[in-house]
């Protein structure tokens, strides 16, 4: 449980971590929103450097960020195989048949692209966490969401929400491991083989762990109230965001990497440079 | 049924750039009969200490060996853990099963114990923390006051009945009276536990119920004391940054204010009747 890599802050000093929380979020959206829209290795390619240069900017070790993608290896392993064994394709792909196994040169492609696009998904906003504070991070949701306030939607207490679970993870972990010492300290068997013995053997760690959160939540809303917290009504921050040369400078490099991916992706301009032409464009 | 520690060091997140030693060269043995008390500052690395006896903590260098068995080797984790109980601190909070019947069951249970045998421990533990078995038996343990949440926690370790008992500040949290009552049980637990080892801050309760004192410091044994070679030197405490116990306390003061009664007793009882007498000889004087 200790290495969860989602939703951690890696603390040094970076032009990442110090850019603008809501150009950092807006980069991620259209991130992700981009890895949906190709679907060419070229493109991907493209993606990969981009993701490097961010990566060796941000100043956060590479492996660090490569252990994130640990925990995701069994669903890209498994994606994989499906689209491998479950593909079907035209008859003169086909590369290999054995019972009703067929592999189809398309299938290999289309795998591949697949895991690479789970990733791409969880690398990117890994890099947000890894150099956003939960604070800053927190701040930036309630900002990029402030005309939804218009509609009368609570945005404050949804970025309080979230920034005190943020806040809590770390806490639950630890109390999750007292706990599970002081069950195995009366026998309790947490590595049994069988799924469903593991299942139930959780039970009185999540028992005990549900009923401190609850006692938690009780203790942090009283003590927020005797600090007179009354929501978003009248006030004001201490640390106002502020845009400035550097994340505009952001923005447009951001604005032109999305520019160049779909021109690689699309193929917009076949009279200046044609990438389907290169023999490896699929 | 001793617990020998030789060389003992452990490291936190061990192999990582965290990584950060708890324990440095720890050694000395328990004997049958040894009420310990293992006291020292917050990060002193007692609780580290501690959770080696029953194998929480893997031994990473030095050796510990429990009844005979060497935890640096392959065991049974299981026989170790029926025969090393262990009460954390605020033990209320592993509270979970139904009612306090199974939840005092639960160790028992794991030891792979028959039915009869179960409710034979789980009763005579609830009974032995001083609760009314058949009014609570039944009841959820969330229902209970905090205080007999901990001792229905505290018999869900006893319904195992270990011969090594650990308890880690088994009165945090509790009212002076609360306290008292549960010292009151611990005492009573040594006619079943050969050892019992206590974690605690409040001095009072270490000096009057261990019969052994380790003092820990930045993850080493600062030092191992008689009770009344320890709270009685003030240099050394005030050296270790440790409080006196009110009862050596009062014993000074009275003595500042002219009395002069002997400096060796922890026992309140003794003290006052020394008061009593010498408070009467006085008197006696005073009339002559």
């Amino acid at each position: 449980m200790r290495d969860i890599a989602i939703g951690q802050y890696y603390p040094v000093d970076s032009v990442m971590h110090r850019l603008d929380p809501r150009v950092k979020i807006l980069a991620v959206l259209i991130y992700i929103v981009t890895i949906f829209f190709i679907d060419t290795f070229i493109a991907y390619g493209g993606l990969l450097l981009f993701l490097t240069a961010v990566i060796l900017l941000s100043h956060v070790p590479p492996l660090k960020v490569l252990k994130s993608l640990r925990m995701i290896v069994y669903l890209v392993v498994f994606t994989v195989l499906i689209t491998l064994l479950f593909y079907n394709g035209k008859p003169d792909d086909l590369l290999w048949q054995w019972w009703i196994v067929k592999i189809y040169r398309t299938a290999i492609h289309s795998s591949l692209k697949m895991a690479l696009r789970i990733m791409f998904l969880i690398v990117g906003p890994t890099m947000l966490t890894f150099t956003t504070t939960p604070v800053a991070l927190t701040d930036g949701v309630e900002r990029l969401l402030a005309p939804l306030k218009l509609i009368r939607v609570p945005v404050h207490s949804i970025a309080m929400i979230m920034s005190i679970a943020l806040r809590l993870i770390p806490t639950l972990v630890e109390e999750m491991d007292k706990i599970k010492n002081a069950q195995k300290a009366r026998g309790a068997d947490f590595d049994s083989k069988n799924i469903f013995k593991r299942a139930i053997s959780l039970v009185p760690v999540l028992i005990p762990l549900f009923v401190s959160s609850f006692r938690r939540a009780n203790d942090l809303a009283d003590a927020m109230d005797s600090r007179c917290y009354r929501g978003a009504k009248g006030r004001t921050r201490m640390k106002v965001l502020r845009l400035t040369a550097k994340d505009f400078a952001a923005m447009l490099i951001m604005a032109a990497v999305l520019f160049m991916f779909l021109w690689l992706n699309f193929n917009f301009f076949p009279g200046l440079v044609d990438f389907r032409a290169l023999p490896w464009f699929v | 049924m001793p617990v020998e520690i030789r060389g003992l060091s452990y490291d936190y997140d061990q192999k990582t750039k965290f990584q950060k030693r708890a324990l440095f060269d720890i050694g000395f043995t328990v004997r049958d009969g040894d009420f310990l008390g293992i006291v020292g500052h917050t990060g002193s690395g007692k609780s580290t200490l501690v959770t080696h006896f029953n194998a929480l903590n893997r031994v990473q260098q030095g050796t510990v060996v429990v009844d005979g068995v060497d935890l640096s080797q392959k065991f049974d984790y299981k026989a170790l853990r029926a025969k090393v109980g262990m009460v954390f601190q605020y033990p209320e909070y592993q509270l979970f099963d139904e009612t306090v019947y199974k939840d005092v069951a639960f160790g028992p249970k794991n030891l792979g114990l028959d039915e009869r045998e179960i409710a034979v421990r789980v009763e005579a533990a609830i009974r032995m923390v001083g609760l009314d078995y058949d009014a609570v038996k039944e009841r959820s343990p969330f229902e209970l006051s905090g205080g007999q949440m901990r001792r229905a926690a505290i018999a869900g370790v006893l319904a195992m009945r270990p011969e090594i008992l650990i308890l880690d500040e088994p009165t945090a949290g509790l009212d002076p009276r609360g306290k008292r009552e549960v010292m009151r049980l611990i005492q009573g637990f040594r006619a079943m536990c050969k050892i019992i080892v206590m974690i605690s801050h409040n001095m009072d309760e270490v000096a009057a119920n261990c019969s052994r004192i380790i003092v820990m410091n930045e993850g080493r044994v600062y030092g191992d004391y008689a009770p009344e070679e320890l709270f009685h030197n003030e240099e050394l405490l005030s050296a270790l940054r440790i409080d006196m116990p009110a009862v050596c306390t009062l014993t000074r003061r009275l003595n500042e204010r002219g009395f002069s009664l002997p400096e060796d007793t922890l026992d309140e009882a003794v003290l006052l009747e020394r008061l009593v007498g010498a408070v009467r000889a006085k008197r006696g004087g005073g009339h002559a």
